[in-house]
């Protein structure tokens, strides 16, 4: 422990020199601005960063990755706030309630609390990050395919009962997702299926065209069609963007509980910010004195989703520098990062680059509160994009769009598949079947099924490791009651109503 | 209020401003000033497709070769890197397979482009490509846990004929992996090792650590790098032991006739130019020869070897004659989960649908009548976007509008519909469009390399 200390002391002094400072500012920065406009992520600004990082050294490089990784998930909200658009797929769970409270007049105090939000739980799984990387390192190892198979199935279920009204509607919606997530090449068998004909469904659909034209398209036909709707102005005020000393106090368990959450979703394998941000979001409707007010701008709502997002920052780090094992999309290029620099993630980094660990928890540690300082300056000027015209606001957003979705692969196809999905999440919305179920149904559903093969060809096909393996096991009976819960309580209700 | 509603809308004089023609004229000439293509070969950058996720030995060799290229200046354009990931390398070789055979699409695969044709995972092998080169070269070993009861492969192995299909075997389905516990089957007839899909190097380790596997797989840099981390290896699978490894024994000296290496191929669609080809493996031998390429395969342990031409072909075909000896297709007891989620889901929709109809014929007037919508402006919108895609997709040599030319028109295009003829808007509404037009193009050529369509 001593030796922890000792080496992040180090990390931060380094930090804090002019250079590897300036890139802190400069990548933290450009994460929020990209983070904060609806069809480029952090994933995207990351990986377009990477080939610029080969004339740094090894440290700076992961410095200015870091930062844009921290300012990006942060800066989702605010377009998640003002526009009902997640910048990054991990602020979704922030539109749910943002937005509501942007358009009842409060957009300041909205934007506050899901700034200071995100440093509390960027805070907060810092301190994990630091603490916890090395004795991971052996634990993580312990989870089989058939218990991360289990997980994902609890995720799942949580998520179709996140979503606002029937219960019906989001397991449809969740379904759907994970339907669109089949064409392409199965994660288990490597089988190639459901193509349609089209060569380049081999690669199955990719999650940024279809998130992009699920938030982004679909909500720019919504504003085309209904152009002349009266709206309220959702002012670009400053009012209670500092939480006040009392909100700290009502907030505190919340606050607590969803970086909680966030951190430790995050340092499961496989598992990023997405879900941290619904887990922590369900966990705090159901723990509500007030559950009805999500979605419907409750201040716990956005709290929840904002410090776990922010939270599996931390979280995602540490299989990552623990095992070498990427917790979300952007570490996995982080860890390309690591590899191009003649770094080996792994145990073994502690053990010959202590001083890369380390300067990259440092890193992570000033990256937040830079963030926090910024978002808090520039927040309300970020958030009058709210109030550009439509005829400006529109047409950048789809070329945005149209440019972000192409850059992903550098193919034309993504593009048309955007293109689809908007309209499809139009008619969704439409057909008032909630978007986010499907979106966490098609990033799950890979996942699951790959873990579900590996699984079963380990178990020779049995299915018993379910029930026998006691992390599987609990997970499964969680899942369950998950689902057997809100079902039972609707079979009592509607006893109750036919009998009354 | 000041409602939208009060302003009549203008929709009469569609071009207002001469300085509007007038920039997207200087746009269109920007944009074709940008494009001119001399016969050269490259003239563009070349994209290498790298079939695996970042961060993975192919991806980090593909970066350090075109670091040593343009350390040197080998090429007059830089390569871009290609992450297509996804089912053995599979997809990024179908992808490579099917582009255009111009030499500006590269595929780095190793030698899991022949498995997976015998894995039947694909229809097609080596010969539906040109191979370009082969350059470096990684052994392969076998490892256990450090607590196993196995102290060789011969262990491993009598143990799995004693009791077959129980010892579990992780590996990449289809994959050098696999063929490695194949051919140890192959070498013992009766033996029958349990294959579990476990994912690339670090997973498979992390499975093997989490005692969730036996036996795996890794390539002498793999094993090298967690030697120390609690793993046994148990065979060398070369013609004679490692100099790194002294003390792991080979299979052939095990008394299996086993030697499985993983050479990193490159490869161009069939019927590229074969000059193309040619400057192309050039520019690698010249690669490989450099400090920075060999520094790197020191390091992770690989032999600098590079093949090109016949004796790049006869390896091929040695490879595949071996290979073929073998039988990689491994059947997989998954449940039909498309067909069930299908099922899912028409139920789930036919639930909802009934619902919804019930619903509707109850509260019909629910929604805001605040104005009416506006379908046929959301579909000249849509139109918009739809030609506008188009006209970055066309790619008729010299008929290509530019991303440039078309980014300015689309956006004034749909900046007009929107503000429909006010005036005042339009000014902002051009000069948006030669921000985002000119703004994005130099950010994505000069700053961040995306080759725009």
């Amino acid at each position: 422990m001593y030796r922890n200390m000792q080496d992040l002391e180090a990390g931060l002094v380094y930090v804090l020199q002019p250079w590897p400072l300036s890139l802190v500012i400069c990548g933290t920065a450009l994460g929020i601005i990209v983070g904060a406009i609806p069809g480029l992520t952090g994933a995207m600004l990351i990986a377009l960063t990477l080939p610029l990082t080969f004339a740094m050294n090894g440290p700076d490089a992961m410095i200015l990755l870091v930062s844009m990784y921290v300012g990006s998930i942060s800066g989702g909200l605010i377009t998640a706030t003002i526009l009902r658009m997640p910048g990054t797929p991990a602020a979704m769970m922030t539109t749910l309630d943002g937005y509501p409270m942007a358009k009842a007049g409060r957009p300041g105090r909205a934007l506050g609390l899901g700034i200071t939000a995100s440093l509390a739980g960027g805070l907060i799984s810092w301190m994990f990050l630091v603490f916890l990387s090395r004795p991971m390192a052996d634990l993580s190892t312990r989870l089989a395919p058939f218990d991360l198979f289990a997980l994902v199935m609890v995720a799942l279920v949580l998520i179709a009962s996140v979503s606002d009204g029937s219960l019906t509607r989001g397991i449809l919606s969740g379904m759907l997702g994970i339907l669109v997530a089949i064409p392409g090449t199965s994660p288990a068998t490597g089988e190639v299926r459901w193509t349609l004909g089209m060569p380049q469904l081999a690669d199955g659909l990719k999650l940024l065209p279809v998130l992009i034209g699920l938030f982004a398209v679909s909500q720019v036909i919504h504003e085309v069609v209904y152009l002349d709707q009266h709206r309220e102005r959702v002012a670009a005020d400053r009012r209670g963007i500092f939480m006040s000393l009392t909100d700290w106090g009502s907030q505190a368990v919340n606050l607590l509980r969803s970086s909680l959450i966030g951190s430790w979703i995050g340092i499961l394998p496989g598992i990023g910010a997405n879900i941290g941000s619904v887990m922590a979001y369900s966990a705090a409707k159901r723990m509500s004195k007030t559950p009805e007010k999500f979605g419907q701008g409750s201040e716990e709502g956005i709290v929840a989703s904002e410090s776990a997002n922010n939270a599996t920052v931390g979280g995602a780090l540490i299989p990552l520098i623990s095992l070498g094992i990427p917790g979300s999309v952007i570490d996995a290029i982080l860890l390309g990062g690591l590899v191009i620099h003649g770094l080996t993630p792994g145990p073994l980094l502690f053990k010959y680059n202590p001083e890369v660990v380390y300067t990259m928890m440092a890193a992570v540690l000033i990256a937040n509160i830079f963030m926090f300082l910024f978002m808090v300056v520039t927040a309300p000027w970020l958030a009058r994009l709210a109030d550009t015209p439509r005829e400006l606001l529109l047409p950048a957003v789809l070329v945005f769009c149209v440019v972000g979705s192409y850059a992903l692969n550098n193919r034309m196809f993504d593009v048309w598949v955007m293109l689809a999905f908007g309209l499809i999440g139009f008619g969704m919305e439409r057909a008032k079947i909630p978007l986010a179920p499907f979106v966490i149904g098609f990033v799950l559903a890979p996942i699951a099924e790959e873990n579900l093969g590996a699984g079963l060809m380990a178990s020779g096909g049995s299915y018993m490791p379910l029930l026998t393996r006691p992390v599987a096991l609990i997970f499964t009976a969680l899942a369950f009651a998950l689902l057997a819960w809100p079902i039972g309580k609707r079979l009592r209700g509607s006893f109750n109503t036919s009998k009354g | 209020m000041t409602n939208s509603g009060s302003m009549k809308p203008t929709w009469k004089n569609p071009f207002p401003f001469p300085f509007t023609v007038a920039a997207i004229i200087a746009g269109s000439l920007l944009g074709c000033a940008g494009r001119d293509t001399p016969n050269t070969y490259p003239n563009r950058p070349i994209k290498v497709v790298v079939p695996f996720a970042a961060g993975g030995g192919t991806d980090a060799f593909a970066r350090i070769v075109k670091k040593a290229i343009e350390e040197n200046n080998l090429l007059p354009q830089p390569l871009v890197i290609v992450n297509v990931g996804g089912a053995s390398g599979t997809i990024g070789s179908r992808r490579v397979k099917d582009a255009r055979p111009d030499g500006y699409t590269v595929l780095l695969l190793h030698d899991a482009i022949v498995m997976a044709r015998y894995s039947g995972k694909v229809a097609y092998g080596p010969s539906a490509f040109e191979a370009v080169a082969g350059t470096s070269r990684n052994g392969t070993v076998v490892v256990a846990r450090e607590d196993s009861r196995y102290e060789n492969v011969k262990d491993a192995v009598d143990d799995a004929q004693a009791r077959p299909d129980t010892v579990t075997f992780g590996c990449n389905l289809g994959t050098p992996t696999h063929y490695v516990g194949l051919l140890l089957e192959r070498e013992r007839p009766g033996t029958a090792f349990r294959f579990v899909q476990s994912g690339d190097g670090a997973e498979r380790y992390h499975n093997l650590k989490g005692g969730h596997i036996d036996l795996t797989v890794f390539s002498n840099e793999e094993y090298l790098r967690y030697r120390e981390e609690g793993i046994r290896a148990l065979a060398f699978f070369g013609t004679e032991r490692h100099p790194l490894m002294p003390d792991v024994p080979t299979a052939i000296e095990q008394g299996f006739n086993a030697e499985a290496g993983i050479m990193q191929y490159w490869w161009m669609p069939k019927r590229t130019p074969s000059d193309r080809v040619e400057t192309f493996a050039s520019v690698l031998e010249h690669a490989m020869q450099s400090d920075t390429v060999r520094d790197w395969l020191a390091n992770v342990r690989s032999e600098p070897e590079f093949a090109t031409g016949q004796p790049l072909r006869k390896r091929l075909e040695n490879l595949e004659s071996q290979v073929a000896t073998v039988n990689l297709q491994e059947p997989v007891d998954m449940p039909n989960l498309p067909v069930i989620v299908l099922l899912c889901v028409m139920g789930l929709g036919t639930v909802v649908g009934i619902r919804s109809l019930r619903s509707t014929t109850t509260s019909k007037q629910t929604s805001s009548t605040n104005a009416p919508p506006h379908y046929r402006l959301a579909m000249v919108c849509g139109l918009l976007v739809v030609a506008y895609v188009l006209a970055l997709a066309v790619d008729v040599r010299g008929l290509s509008p530019g991303f440039r030319a078309a980014t300015l028109v689309f956006v004034t295009a749909i900046g007009w519909s929107l503000a429909r003829g006010d005036r005042k808007s339009m000014r902002w509404v051009v000069g948006l469009a030669l921000l985002l037009a000119l703004g994005l193009h130099f950010l994505l050529t000069y700053v961040v390399v995306v080759d725009l369509p």
